[in-house]
């Protein structure tokens, strides 16, 4: 259900927004960016087509997956809404922002890293979180209850997004991260220092392969 | 527009203009199959990144090859790109309760697999064979330093197995990461064998290398560390899974060609063995027949105590057989020395020539009627010994026969020493001790069941090869 109309800035397409959050819309027809001002949607940056990867993902689809809370394996719908491009040095990686049924306040984003899957739910601005410049591969660092070791930390940027976007995007902007293991618990975290001195902070909440997700609707020829 | 726009299926490398097809939409780097070239095909003039060897220069090890397809548990994957590297690291040895460690050099190739649904799969390929490598987000991550190394899950400090460092040599198709020459990556490893447990809780004998590996960026600092556990594989399920179909069918032929010609020696063997069995049988059944006359038995007919002095008996040795009659004078054939500390006793059986007689000797103690000497000829031995003496034992006593030729007549003889404990002198227990028992063993035609048996042998043998069936596709 579309809860927001208006018309692409560059090519004046309408566009439907599904996402209450949306701070960045990339138009389907012409991939102009936009940016929600708190009034209207106003084009910014330069128009990027993201290339196609062979991802069984794509902005719109809805499907569901498999995945195991608290000894409990139940499956859980989702929608596509947006997709944002990384690039660093080693290349690129693509996240894809899901909306989950029941559990719409949350914001959720799959990660796919070479056959694994990481569904990261974000948590926004939290204070204990350190500083880029504070943090090395190898340290310990606490957060909350919990110890976090650091196995990565990279400049990267946005190369381009697609959909709906919780964010400001701005093409070719700097984004550095730095991921991080939970101690004990095994779980990926990874923290995004977005522009405007803003940090994200978030915990993979299920470790998924390819087989736990149902797709309905077939999307996808092979890659080869 | 930006670079993002181009879908990238085919280009030129910008060195020696040789095409080009990626097999990877998300590939960046890519080296040319003719110059070894490697070009950032996502750069906006294909920046060119790095020049390595030719292909040529650094022919994989074994079977695999790029562009090989196959399917690993359940899915479909394609060989799509290699790095060889050299390691330079130290490794842990331990013998006879110490240890220590010794420098050494490595080269493996580590070959990227892209599945259909694009995942990827990396399968590291060195002397010792084919290895299965995957990431794993271990509960104790840590960046190991030096020879320790923390146990990815109970945090224990371990000694690595190898640590060290390893370089890019060569490169050959697509890449997900930064393949730049001579970019370096550490590593540190342990070993667990045989205490690993599957879902079931079942150990598992064989062994996994748990691989702590570090790289660093432009500045020197370490960017990311990962965490990887190494499985052995066999090549034969490599082959199984990759195998082309023209491979397929080559491996089918010469299968139907070896198979045909193990056929063809078995065939051969059974025929052997059927006939040589047939043979020994017919030839087993004849002698039989002829020598029917001659059965194989024991003829007991003669056992006398030995009286001391020892006197001639009257009694003689007497046995037939189809055609003739023996006699045996015993007081000819035993002869009873006596000395101070024992008694020997040599009993020379005249053997009339050409008979299979068999003597067998026995000697009891009569103190406690226990079997003190048990010695027997087999048929046709003083024909094959003749003149030597052949070892025997009982158990008790090494003893020996001999043969010997007296006169032109054939003798056995059994001599034995024995002491006096089992001979005593009558005066002081006023019978005899010992008790000679020659039994008369008359043996023929026992060629017969032997080529019989020989035979029969050959016959189940040769049911027993098998001739492998050759199905018709």
């Amino acid at each position: 259900m579309a809860f927001k109309e208006f018309n692409c800035p560059s090519c004046g397409a309408l566009l439907k927004l599904e996402y209450r959050f949306t701070e960045t819309v990339i138009c389907p027809f012409c991939q102009q960016s936009s940016h929600w001002t708190g009034e209207n949607f106003e084009a910014k940056g330069e128009k990027v087509i993201l290339a196609d990867y062979g991802s069984k993902f794509s902005v719109g689809l809805q499907a569901s997956f498999w995945g195991t809370k608290l000894g409990e394996r139940k499956e859980y719908k989702f929608k596509v809404l947006g997709r944002v491009r990384f690039e660093y040095n080693d290349g690129f990686w693509d996240e894809w922002l899901l909306r989950v049924e029941g559990y719409e306040q949350n914001e959720y984003w799959l990660q796919e890293d070479e056959g694994e899957f990481f569904l990261f739910k974000k948590f926004d601005n939290l204070p204990s979180v350190n500083e880029y410049s504070e943090l090395e591969v190898g340290m310990y660092v606490d957060w909350e209850d919990y110890k976090m070791f650091i196995s990565e930390k990279a400049k990267a940027q946005i190369s381009g997004g697609e959909g709906e976007l919780p964010f400001r995007v701005i093409p070719g902007e700097q984004c550095d991260f730095v991921d991080g293991i939970l101690l004990k618990e095994a779980i990926p975290v990874s923290i995004e220092y977005l522009p405007d001195n803003k940090k994200a902070f978030y915990v993979t909440i299920f470790n998924l392969d390819i087989n736990d997700f149902v797709f309905t609707e077939k999307k996808q020829e092979n890659v080869y | 527009m930006s670079i993002e726009q181009r879908k990238i299926r085919q280009y030129k490398c910008p060195s020696c203009g040789g095409g080009l097809e990626l097999k990877n939409p998300r590939t960046r780097y890519v080296a040319c199959p003719y110059c070894g070239t490697v070009t950032d095909v996502r750069s906006d003039a294909y920046h060119i990144l790095a020049k390595y060897a030719k292909p040529s220069d650094f022919p994989p090890r074994g079977f695999l090859k790029l562009g090989r397809e196959g399917i690993i548990n359940g899915k479909a994957y394609k060989i799509i790109g290699r790095t060889r590297w050299r390691s330079q690291y130290m490794e842990r040895w331990d013998e006879e309760g110490e240890s220590g460690y010794e420098k050494g050099t490595w080269e493996y190739d580590e070959w990227l697999l892209i599945s259909e649904d694009a995942t990827y799969f990396y399968i590291i390929e060195d002397a010792d064979g084919l290895h299965f490598s995957e990431a794993i987000i271990p509960p104790y991550p840590s960046l190991p330093k030096g020879r320790v190394i923390n146990d990815f899950f109970d945090n224990r400090k371990r000694d690595a197995q190898e640590y060290g460092n390893s370089k890019i040599l060569y490169f050959e198709g697509e890449s997900t990461y930064l393949v730049k020459p001579g970019r370096m990556v550490g590593f540190s490893q342990y070993r667990t064998i045989g205490d690993t447990q599957n879902a079931s809780g079942i150990y598992l004998g064989y062994s996994e290398d748990y691989i702590a590996e570090w790289r660093y960026n432009d500045q020197g600092k370490i960017q990311e560390v990962e965490f990887f556990k190494e499985r052995d594989v066999r090549q034969g399920i490599i082959e199984e899974a990759f195998m082309t179909e023209e491979e397929r069918l080559e491996k089918k032929q010469l299968e139907h060609a070896r198979l045909l010609e193990k056929r063809k020696i078995r065939k051969i063997n059974k025929r052997i063995f059927q006939i040589g069995g047939l043979f020994n049988l017919i030839l087993g059944i004849i002698l039989s027949v002829m020598y029917s006359g001659d059965e194989y038995s024991y003829i007991p007919e003669f056992k006398q105590e030995l009286k001391y002095p020892l006197t001639a008996t009257d009694q003689d040795f007497v046995f037939k057989d189809s055609s003739k009659v023996y006699v045996f004078k015993p007081d000819s054939i035993i002869k009873i020395t006596e000395d101070d500390e024992s008694v020997q006793i040599k009993i020379v059986p005249e053997i009339p020539e050409e008979t299979d007689v068999l003597f067998h000797l026995k000697v009891y103690s009569r103190a406690d009627d226990k079997l003190v000497f048990d010695a027997s000829t087999y048929a046709y031995d003083y024909k094959k010994y003749k003149g030597d003496r052949v070892a025997y034992s009982d158990g008790v006593f090494d003893e020996a026969f001999s043969l010997d030729s007296i006169s032109g007549q054939y003798y056995i003889v059994f001599e034995m020493e024995l002491p006096k404990y089992y001979v005593q002198k009558p005066s002081s227990w006023g019978k005899p001790k010992a008790l000679v028992e020659i039994s008369v063993r008359k043996k023929a035609g026992y060629k017969g069941p032997l080529f019989v048996f020989f035979g029969i042998i050959m016959l189940i043998i040769s049911l027993f090869i098998w001739i492998p069936k050759i199905k018709d596709n």
